[in-house]
Order: C-alpha cells, then sequence, then structure tokens
C-alpha cells in the first residue's frame, strides 16, 4: 500500500499548519493512502496541548511584545514553542493498536534512532520525550480516531531557546522531578549540541528514512493537496483553528474567566498571517 | 470561593484544577494540564462528576470518575484519578494565588 508524502506548510499561519493535522487524520480513510508522513514549521508560535489554559502556559506579556501567536491542538501532551528552527513531524496511519504510550514509544524510538544515525547520543523517554544526553530535544502527542492513529512531534533542530524560554511558562510542579530548575537548562537543539548548524533538510532526510525503514513503507509518493481539499482545511482553520472559542476552550467554564477573558481575547487576536499562509 | 491546585507525580504528567467553592460544595470545576485523554470530550464528563460534590464526599466522586474511566473505553494517562484527587486536595488546601 502507498503512503502519501506531505510537505505542505504555512510558517506564518500556523493555524492552518494544525487545520492540515486534523484534516489528514480525519480522512485518512478517504483518500486511498495507507498513511502519511508530513515535515511542517511554524514560526514563533506557541502551540498548547487540547486540555491546557493559555494564560497557564504562555507569558502573557512577553507573548504580546514578541507577537507571539497562540495555537490550541486538537492532541494532549503539553505547551511548546515554535520557530523555523524546529522541524515538526506527523505519522498518520492505520493501526489495531489504541494505546498512545505504545505509539509514543514507536515513532520516539524512530526519531532517537534517526538522530543516533546523524551521531547524536539520543534515546526515547516514556512518556513522549526524545533526549540528547540528559536534554529534551523533542516532544510527542498524539490521537486516535476508530482505527486511525496520529502521532506528532517536534524537534528543536536549531531554535531560539532564550525566545522559548521567555514566552513558555512552566510552572514549579511541572519541573518538580526534574533535575533543573528552568525549561532553558531542561532543553537542548541538535545545533548547540554539536557546535555547528545542523540544517532542517538532514534531519528530516535522516527522518524519512528512518520512518520508510521501521513503518515498513514499499511506496512513498509526494502528495499534492487538491483544490477541494484546500477549501476543505481552509475552512477547518476558519471555523476552528482561527476561533477565539477553540483558543478558550476550557475558559467557558472556569471559575477565572472574568479575570482571564481579557487577556485571552488579547492573544486569540495576535492573528495577523503572512502572504506564506497558504497550503 | 476561588480555590487553585495542581499535581504532578513522578515521570508523570501535570494535572491543574480550578475550583468554585461555595461553602463545602464544589460548584465549579475545570481540569487543565499536560495529560492525555482520549476521547477528549470525556473531560466535560468527568468534570460534571466533581461538580455540586461536597468535598466531604469527594472520595465518592472520585470513585464515580474512576468507575466512568473504566466503563467507557475512556484511556486518561499521564496522570490518574488519584493524582486528580491529590491536585483537588491540594487546591482545598489554600486559596488561590492566581487572583
Amino acid at each position: 500500500m502507498t503512503w502519501g508524502l506531505i510537505r505542505a506548510e504555512s510558517p506564518g499561519n500556523p493555524y492552518l499548519n494544525m487545520a492540515l493535522e486534523e484534516f489528514l487524520f480525519k480522512n485518512l480513510s478517504n483518500t486511498g493512502y495507507e498513511g502519511f508522513v508530513r515535515f511542517w514549521r511554524n514560526d514563533n508560535v506557541v502551540v498548547i496541548g487540547r486540555f491546557q489554559c493559555p494564560l497557564s502556559e504562555v507569558n502573557y506579556y512577553k507573548a504580546m511584545e514578541m507577537r507571539t501567536k497562540v495555537v490550541r491542538r486538537f492532541t494532549g501532551g503539553g505547551a511548546v514553542y515554535h520557530d523555523q528552527g524546529n522541524l515538526n513531524f506527523t505519522l498518520v496511519f492505520k493501526s489495531n493498536n489504541k494505546r498512545l504510550p505504545e505509539l509514543f514509544e514507536f515513532v520516539g524510538n524512530i526519531v532517537s534512532a534517526a538522530l543516533k544515525k546523524m551521531g547524536f547520543n539520543a534515546a526515547f523517554k516514556p512518556i513522549n520525550d526524545v533526549l540528547v544526553g540528559p536534554k529534551k530535544v523533542a516532544g510527542l502527542a498524539g490521537g486516535i480516531q476508530g482505527n486511525i492513529v496520529l502521532v506528532h512531534g517536534c524537534l528543536l533542530v536549531n531554535s531560539n531557546l532564550e525566545a522559548l524560554a521567555t514566552v513558555l511558562n512552566v510552572s514549579k510542579e511541572k519541573l518538580s522531578d526534574k533535575a533543573v530548575e528552568s525549561v532553558r537548562r531542561r532543553v537542548t537543539t541538535l545545533s548547540s549540541e554539536v557546535g555547528r548548524e545542523v540544517s532542517i533538510k538532514e534531519v528530516e532526510e535522516s527522518l524519512l528514512c528512518e520512518v520508510v525503514t521501521r513503518v515498513g513503507i514499499r511506496d512513498l509518493q509526494e502528495v499534492r493537496l487538491t483544490k477541494v481539499e484546500c477549501v476543505l482545511i481552509d475552512k477547518l482553520c476558519r471555523e476552528k483553528y482561527l476561533s477565539r472559542d477553540w483558543l478558550a476552550l476550557l475558559c467557558t467554564y472556569c471559575p477565572l474567566r472574568a479575570e482571564h477573558e481579557e487577556k485571552v481575547e488579547a492573544l486569540a487576536g495576535v492573528t495577523e498571517l503572512d502572504k506564506s499562509g497558504r497550503v | 470561593m476561588i480555590r487553585v491546585g495542581e499535581y504532578k507525580a513522578r515521570d508523570g504528567k501535570l494535572v491543574k484544577v480550578v475550583i468554585s467553592l461555595e461553602e463545602s460544595r464544589i460548584s465549579g470545576i475545570i481540569i487543565t494540564g499536560d495529560f492525555f485523554l482520549e476521547p477528549p470530550e470525556a473531560l466535560e464528563a468527568i468534570c460534571k462528576k466533581l461538580e455540586g460534590v461536597n468535598v466531604y464526599n469527594l472520595g465518592i466522586a472520585l470513585k464515580n470518575v474512576e468507575e466512568y474511566i473504566n466503563s467507557n473505553g475512556v484511556l486518561l494517562f499521564g496522570v490518574d484519578v488519584e493524582g486528580l484527587g491529590r491536585a483537588i486536595a491540594r487546591a482545598l488546601d489554600h486559596e488561590s494565588d492566581a487572583l
């Protein structure tokens, strides 16, 4: 069976990037493909997990100052900072295994194997991290719907870690079982580990090679989205990911909503999109 | 009165609750965090099981949450119901400093 390779991305429009993720997840069974592999990037965005509060995860004042966009994923897990030095990867496929921890292990081992081949001392660390040495370099999230699973993740290739540490809030409780006291010391990039600029392209090639081998893909075709698909993805983007309601998903019932409302509105307002924002 | 509590198990995920408390009754609650839950819609059902509960009956309410999860094929990981209970207990122990 044929797998589809998707390189469509809209770094200036993270809402559209997320809409494409959901579209692939919800529509795999209508496409005739066995699965999809996707590589994509965002620029200056905090992506929060499905069950997170934007104001807990984002340093509001810094995000406003840095014009950082905030988008909610449809998958669980934690908040991450994306710039163009961060490579996102996605696997969507049919599976009878409906245990997310095992799916994370499967994909985490693919990522760590790809990095090992590039010379990094990488390892998957349950629940959903990939480490280089003692530091986190990638995180995974995922969802299951029927017999379709999606696992996506982000890999810090040469991201701006100062910006990451500035705009993300991490509670003391979150770091309570870590040996370090700040997110800045807990994460690293591939480039800073080797002391040279590692390119997105070389990481993507290494990851793709490992995915093809470990998943057992015999036929991989680059997918061009049709006009109809683009219209549907754009519709999902506008109706869901660009909406204030989706960002404020959990606010409706929150006892702190009166105090938070104005700030969530302001974060939802940072949505001007650049012209590369087309899939 | 609004209370906030959070809890993270070792090598687990963070769970945070914001509770509005009327005397000893939980009149509103939201559960947030970086845990995983499938299907995601189950979160609303879990909150409903805790709303209106007198804090002295929290143990029974948490058992109801556990039963709901087990009997509906809900997958919660990164945190368990005991961890959720700890976050709630911490919230009840101290008032919100988030205001």
